[in-house]
């Protein structure tokens, strides 16, 4: 259940890695942006890249709407002075930001804050007033890594909706997901470190041998070993013998090609399905 | 049955491709009619040559598409046999030369490519008969790539066991400096215990994006590296060291570990096995970086990887 289209949500996710933080602010921005509204993002200093990055990968061209100020990062010092307002103040600041949406034409406001570690339920209370009495839909990004199970409780029950879903695979430097039937996504770096458990977890999510697409355009690095391990899908049992990979990196693909000795790789950018 | 040893290694010296064709067709000939496959490559004039002397349309024509660097080359006529023996080959004779480029450095990478070939050649059923063409390499470089070759080419192309004939290994190091001169200076980064490939790629990554390596070489660099970097921590032994020197035009880096490493020179040529993909990772960063050299010494094991801004040296 989600009023996110209605504007007023006050959503949440606990998160296990930097790649999920990517994909569920990237989801929700591209979601705001489409619905017309404003969006503000506060708090991901460093990883404020990260989202852009995956913005773009996601087919949302992050730089024209920071030129026209849909998408507004503020630099990290200002973003965190505006999370540790009292929040009265952070309350009245983000009630005339709204406005200031309106009067532009805007839609509405969305806010993305990412303060990691709960700043407390009367900060968590005065950003649920902003969203029902201003129509703002908030988004809080927590690390499930900074907190203990009790607050990790405490944060889902302060919020409606939760955004956070659980990966076929996350290890921290990759994340494997399901973006729709017969498709896996992969985001982050395969090598070494964390090669045996992925490719158990890609082998795992294909069993049946249907149709299957690997969307690469957030996986960032490859080694030999583990295009090895992508390209030994097309042989699991009732695969038709074809790796199909979608939107890979150039350096990404290389490694692909050069290791696809048995001419298992196919290429479908761009076909239909 | 064949006329004769397959698994041979030969050196025809000629001075007119004429002449080549003329002492190979009869080899050729014999192969073809053993049912072994029979291709030539080389020049336009060289293919024309054997071609007319052989006069036999199962006679098959090798183009290199890739790139001409000894790993890619060596990596393609590898895939061709063995695509080759999938398809039921009983064998494959295979006349004619790369084209490794002009001058020193050309007749340096034909070393190179011959000695590695030499080595390969041990445990196929492929019989190189490799052309070198007198008027073009000097006397002293055509002697060098003699020695490279088991067999020469006899009266009518019969093998002959080559006296002068040297142990690919032993040409290898003769080659390759073991040292580069940009080791005397201080590295740029020298990090210490790398206990996974990312940290490593991170630091290639970074002293790369200073220099003027175009992206496919930087990115190149960071895979081999990668892939070094995790030979050392799966077959060496601990601490792992990543030292990386740069100019405008280069990157080398240096990964140390304190195992007995590999043989050197001749690893990393031979075509992975596929499916599972294994043996892959010396091999791939032999072919995204412009040399990769090793050496033991005091401090343990060293792999150099050199990337290169194309057309800067």
């Amino acid at each position: 259940m989600s009023t996110t289209t209605e504007g007023a949500t006050h959503a949440c996710a606990v998160l296990i890695s930097a790649e999920q933080q990517a994909e569920v602010a990237a989801a929700f921005v591209a979601r705001q942006l489409t619905a017309g509204r404003r969006v503000v993002v506060l708090g991901l200093d460093a990883e404020a890249a990260a989202l852009t990055r995956r913005l773009r990968e996601d087919g949302t061209d992050a730089s024209a709407v920071l030129a026209t100020a849909q998408l507004s990062v503020p630099e990290a010092q200002e973003s965190s002075a505006l999370l540790a307002l009292p929040d009265d103040r952070l309350r009245s600041w983000l009630t005339g930001l709204a406005d200031t949406a309106a009067d532009d034409g805007l839609a509405g406001l969305a806010v993305v804050t990412g303060s990691l570690v709960p700043r407390g339920d009367a900060h968590e209370a005065s950003l649920d007033v902003v969203a029902r009495a201003c129509g703002v839909a908030v988004l809080c990004l927590y690390a499930w890594l900074l907190m203990d199970a009790e607050s990790v409780t405490r944060v889902r029950a302060f919020h409606a909706v939760h955004l956070d879903e659980v990966a076929l695979h996350d290890d921290g430097m990759l994340r494997i997901t399901a973006p729709g039937p017969g498709v896996l996504r992969l985001a982050g770096e395969l090598d070494l470190s964390n090669r045996a458990p992925a490719a158990a977890a890609l082998q795992a999510a294909t069993p049946d041998g249907g149709h299957l697409e690997l969307d690469l355009a957030s996986l960032r690095f490859v080694d030999a070993g583990g295009a090895g391990a992508l390209l030994a899908l097309a042989a699991r049992p009732g695969a038709d013998g074809v790796l199909r990979v979608r939107r890979a990196r150039p350096a990404v693909l290389r490694v692909l090609r050069l290791v696809d000795l048995t001419g298992a790789l196919r290429v479908v950018d761009g076909e239909q399905r | 049955m064949s006329a004769g040893p397959a698994r041979v290694h030969q050196c025809l010296v000629h001075d007119a491709e004429e002449q080549a064709a003329a002492v190979a067709a009869p080899l050729l000939r014999a192969g073809l009619r053993a049912g072994e496959v029979v291709a030539v490559h080389g020049s336009a004039r060289l293919v024309a040559a054997v071609a007319g002397a052989v006069d036999d349309d199962r006679l098959r024509v090798l183009v290199h598409e890739g790139p001409t660097t000894v790993p890619a080359v060596v990596t393609e006529l590898q895939r061709y046999v063995q695509g080759e023996l999938a398809r039921g080959a009983r064998g494959l004779r295979v006349v004619g030369e790369p084209d490794l480029g002009p001058g020193p450095r050309g007749w340096a990478e034909r070393l190179r490519y011959e000695a590695v070939i030499d080595h390969l050649l041990q445990d196929v059923p492929v019989r190189a008969v490799c052309t070198v063409d007198s008027r073009r390499v000097p006397a002293s470089a055509a002697a060098s790539l003699l020695a490279a070759h088991s067999h020469l080419a006899g009266p009518r192309g019969r093998p002959e066991p080559n006296p002068a004939h040297r142990a690919p290994a032993e040409l290898l190091e003769e080659l390759e400096p073991r040292t580069d001169p940009l080791e005397g200076s201080a590295p740029v980064v020298d990090l210490t215990g790398v206990a996974a490939p990312a940290a490593a790629r991170d630091a290639a990554r970074e002293v790369a994006m200073g220099t003027r390596l175009p992206a496919g070489a930087a990115d190149g660099l960071v895979v081999a590296v990668s892939e070094v970097v995790t030979n050392a921590l799966v077959h060496g032994l601990p601490p792992v060291r990543l030292r990386v020197w740069a100019d405008a035009d280069r990157v080398l880096c240096a990964v140390t570990d304190a195992g007995p490493g590999h043989d050197g020179a001749l690893a990393g040529y031979r075509l992975p096995r596929a499916a599972p993909l294994s043996g892959a990772g010396l091999w791939a960063a032999r072919q995204l970086v412009a040399s990769v050299r090793a050496r033991r010494d005091a401090t343990g094991f060293t792999v150099l990887l050199d990337a290169v801004r194309p057309g800067s040296r």
